[in-house]
């Protein structure tokens, strides 16, 4: 059952409890990468991953083949969960540089561990200081490694807007790198320069 | 000092690293989403007897009603016939 589609698996979850846990094995570690990210703390990650899949149990039967992939609609539900949090808090997430390193199997490396905290907290600081769409779509860009098009389809957007949105964040994120120097701060960035 | 977007690309490269939440804490939700799923089943299961139930008691209750009344629809017949006997032999004295 494995290697069901997730189309499948959505028409039988409905009825089969089995099913919809299949779903939740392929896509919990994606939805709660990508709260992390938005939210900062990993007890709010968990607290909203879980409310994503609750949703989504609750819908699934409603869940319409409609071009959109299924990840698509969970990661709507996420997006619609942050923000709602964010709301609630009104205030901008906080990363916190020392779990987020500790928590990453990609940066075991002590050279890469060093590189991620030296260079981390003067970008992850420009990155929280970005409108919430731009911050939504550079962590489903990089962390989530999804496509344009993938994200384009989340977002809600077309696979032009998204490439257009990246490349107009790059700019701005350009330019708050190079102010941040003009300032003396950012001597993270610096150091790494090409 | 100018940067190239592709510098900035590298940065976010390393910085925005996937995280994966904690072994227990899948393990957990798995448990309660399947949890619900299994309450809802035997909530609908509850619904569905408590139902059927209450349908048989309204069934057996009506029956009880209705024969309740047929006596009392008898036993004045029986009484108003009784009385209608009496009278014409009152009459007759």
């Amino acid at each position: 059952m494995t290697d069901v589609p997730d189309l499948e698996l959505v028409r039988r979850a409905a009825t089969e409890p089995e099913a919809f846990g299949l779903l939740y094995e392929r896509h919990v570690r994606r939805i709660y990468n990508y709260i992390y990210y938005r939210t900062g703390d990993h007890h709010d990650a968990e607290d909203l991953t879980a409310r994503v899949f609750q949703r989504a149990l609750r819908h699934v039967g409603a869940f319409q083949d409609m071009g959109v992939p299924f990840s698509a609609w969970l990661y709507r539900i996420a997006l619609n969960l942050v923000a709602n949090w964010h709301r609630d808090r009104s205030r901008r997430p906080v990363v916190p540089l020392e779990d987020h390193t500790v928590l990453t199997p990609g940066s075991q490396h002590p050279e890469s561990l060093a590189m991620a905290r030296e260079v981390g907290e003067d970008l992850l600081e420009l990155v929280r200081r970005l409108p919430e769409e731009r911050q939504q779509l550079l962590i489903l860009k990089f962390a989530e490694r999804l496509s344009n098009a993938e994200i384009g389809q989340i977002m809600g957007r077309t696979e032009g807007a998204i490439k257009s949105l990246y490349h107009r964040t790059l700019g701005s994120l350009r330019e708050e790198v190079e102010r941040m120097q003009a300032e003396g701060r950012g001597a993270g960035l610096e150091d790494r320069e090409g | 000092m100018a940067f190239s977007e592709e510098q900035i690309e590298g940065w976010l490269q390393r910085v925005l690293i996937p995280v994966e939440p904690s072994p227990q804490f899948v393990n957990r939700l798995r448990g309660r989403l399947v949890h619900v799923r299994g309450e809802r089943g035997a909530n609908l299961w509850t619904l569905v007897v408590v139902g059927v139930g209450l349908m048989l008691i309204m069934a057996a209750w009506m029956g009880l009603a209705l024969r309740l009344i047929l006596a009392l629809i008898g036993v004045i017949g029986v009484y108003s016939h009784r009385r209608a006997e009496r009278l014409p032999s009152r009459a007759a004295r």
